[in-house]
């Protein structure tokens, strides 16, 4: 699987990483790859790793992060969302999280 | 926020609190701020958070990050709650105001705290200890909950 220059298709890309899930704007995405036991997600800024591509989602109300979060939650998100009724994180592209960086050799 | 108890408003007065167990501790949350009691919602953790924060849960279809408020106010951890709670309350200030979810281990009642009767408190999120009925209670100010940094 390899898509360079986005995804084509206009939406967030789904996917999820020691149990939490994040949403890609299709728009920032460069490439899409199989890693190790997961997939790697090549951004302008920096690669991310994750376990589970788990679809597109097309239309995704998104929030900004609440100034609690961030005082309590080191990393980066560029807003929340909730999709069937699970909450979960829009990735930053210009701020990659911690959370998805590439850390081990297994993830490339 | 907290009067002498003497604004009376639909059977309520401006010094009404919600008192929930946390831990060890009782705290009493200004009624005006919280907007419903849930049976605990189901909370996703996020890496790296700080133990405050449980981590996000699902409220009205948006996205609402959940605080432990035993963890806030430093509660000695209490028995195995049998009905634990989500509290959603507002924090913040008026103009800047935010829902956030309280996880506690159970909601108890509402009772009035007067502000002469509340004493102590760390100039922050707790404003301090008040007597209510045989039992102290912790009295927060989640304005300041929204606002500290």
């Amino acid at each position: 699987m390899n898509a360079p220059g986005g995804l084509g298709r206009k939406g967030y890309l789904l996917v999820r990483r020691d149990g939490t899930l994040w949403g890609v704007d299709n728009a920032d995405v460069e490439s899409l790859t199989r890693a190790g036991a997961g997939y790697r997600i090549g951004l302008a800024e920096t690669p991310l790793w994750v376990e589970e591509v788990l679809g597109v989602v097309a239309d995704l109300p998104v929030y900004p992060v609440a100034p609690v979060l961030r005082r309590f939650w080191p990393d980066t998100a560029g807003g929340l969302a909730v999709h069937a009724e699970r909450p979960l994180l829009i990735l930053d592209p210009r701020r990659p999280p911690h959370a998805l960086r590439i850390e081990e050799e297994g993830e490339e | 926020m907290l009067t002498s108890g003497n604004g009376r408003r639909g059977g309520l007065s401006m010094g009404s609190h919600l008192l929930v167990q946390a831990g060890d501790y009782v705290c009493a949350l200004p009624l005006i701020s919280v907007r419903r009691v849930l049976r605990a919602l189901p909370v996703h953790p996020l890496p790296g958070a700080s133990a405050e924060l449980k981590g996000l849960a699902e409220f009205a279809g948006e996205p609402l990050p959940v605080l432990d408020l035993a963890r806030l106010v430093s509660a000695p951890p209490g028995g195995n709650p049998a009905y634990p709670v989500t509290i959603v309350v507002w924090v913040g200030p008026q103009d800047g105001r935010e829902l956030v979810g309280l996880s506690a281990d159970a909601a108890l009642e509402v009772a009035d705290v007067t502000v002469s009767s509340v004493v102590g408190g760390d100039g922050g999120f707790i404003l301090g200890e008040a007597p209510v009925g045989n039992a102290v209670v912790r009295v927060l100010d989640l304005e300041a909950l929204g606002r500290e940094s």
